[in-house]
């Protein structure tokens, strides 16, 4: 049984390895080499996922419920259209916010906030700044 | 040792649980289908995620706990993925959030 | 505490149940019944773990799949009309 599936495993890496020298993964297979700091970015999200998750459940459980949803433009600053997909998929992660329209070409996403504070919260450029240092080098 | 992760992983999953029952709460309560979808996305990344995680602690290392990493990824992917096709289907099919309108009446 | 965690879990079920029959517009239903398939998959993780076979994670990694196939479906559906062909207009 661990014999099989070590052999499985090790022959996987091998043809990941193979692909790699021919160069021919394209760029919608899996990033390894940012996969380092990635974690570090998924521990981050998840922390930040669980406090805005806290504020809208206080949104919620507010008994009058006067909510002011905004819907407005973010440009992001992000270069490969990589970063700018992990840059819309971790603002519809977060509670609060969805991107609702992207656009590759000029880089603006369209965002629904359910209030203002998470509005203020993606506008100072916290999460842009991360994903930047996530990809590395080659996209400053 | 061991009972202190048992207490551990009771409080992430009453807390998981505690996350779903908010969502639901929010999804009757809100007034318009795009913060209904805030609500469902408490629901999917906060709830689903504690009390998958309570469940790791629970296990332990076994290929049970690598079966409930693979649910917490695809809950993960297909949640985010999902909320952002049925928005854009939502602004394609002319319905307005309610922040439009308030804007265009001011 | 699973059992605690399966009433949980269908209290929220039957919410949404709930939601997905009152809904003014299709995207709350659309909406609903994506929430159902993730419930779902958590009902079932919990239930195997209640009754000690956890077999039934092999169910819920199949369940999650099948959730993320119909909501694009439908979605697809209502927007061009048919599940054929796809290509931005």
């Amino acid at each position: 049984m661990v014999l099989l599936l070590s052999l499985g495993a090790l022959i996987s890496i091998l043809i990941v390895i193979y692909q790699y020298k021919l160069k021919i993964l394209d760029d919608e297979s899996l990033p390894i080499a940012i996969l380092p700091r990635a974690i570090i970015y998924w521990i981050w999200l998840y922390k930040e996922i669980l406090l805005s998750s806290l504020f809208v459940s206080k949104l919620i459980l507010r008994f009058p419920m006067n909510i002011s949803p905004k819907y407005f433009k973010l440009k992001s600053n992000q270069k490969t259209t990589m970063g700018f997909n992990i840059y819309a998929n971790s603002i519809t992660m977060t509670p609060g916010t969805i991107s609702v329209l992207t656009n590759n070409n000029d880089k603006v996403i369209q965002i629904h906030a359910i209030s203002e504070e998470t509005k203020s919260a993606l506008l100072s450029g916290v999460m842009d700044q991360k994903i930047k240092k996530l990809m590395g080098d080659k996209d400053v | 040792m061991g009972i202190v992760f048992s207490y551990f992983s009771n409080f992430m999953l009453i807390i998981g649980s505690l996350f779903l029952l908010i969502g639901a709460i929010g999804l009757i309560r809100m007034p318009d289908v795009f913060t209904r979808m805030h609500a469902a996305s408490v629901m999917e990344t906060a709830g689903a995620s504690l009390i998958i995680i309570g469940l790791i602690i629970n296990t332990g290392f076994t290929i049970v706990s690598l079966k409930l990493i693979v649910i917490l990824l695809a809950i993960f992917y297909i949640s985010s993925v999902a909320t952002h096709a049925l928005a854009r289907a939502c602004i394609h099919d002319d319905l307005k959030p309610i922040a439009i309108n308030k804007e265009s009446d001011q | 505490m699973f059992s605690l965690l399966i009433i949980i879990i269908s209290i929220t079920l039957a919410t949404s149940l709930y939601r997905a029959l009152i809904g003014p517009t299709l995207f709350d239903r659309l909406l609903s019944a994506n929430i159902i398939g993730t419930t779902t998959v958590l009902f079932l993780v919990m239930y195997g773990y209640h009754s000690g076979r956890t077999d039934f994670l092999d169910i819920a990694i199949a369940y999650i799949l099948l959730n993320l196939i119909g909501t694009f479906a439908v979605l697809k559906y209502f927007r061009y009309g048919a599940l054929s062909h796809g290509e931005e207009d």
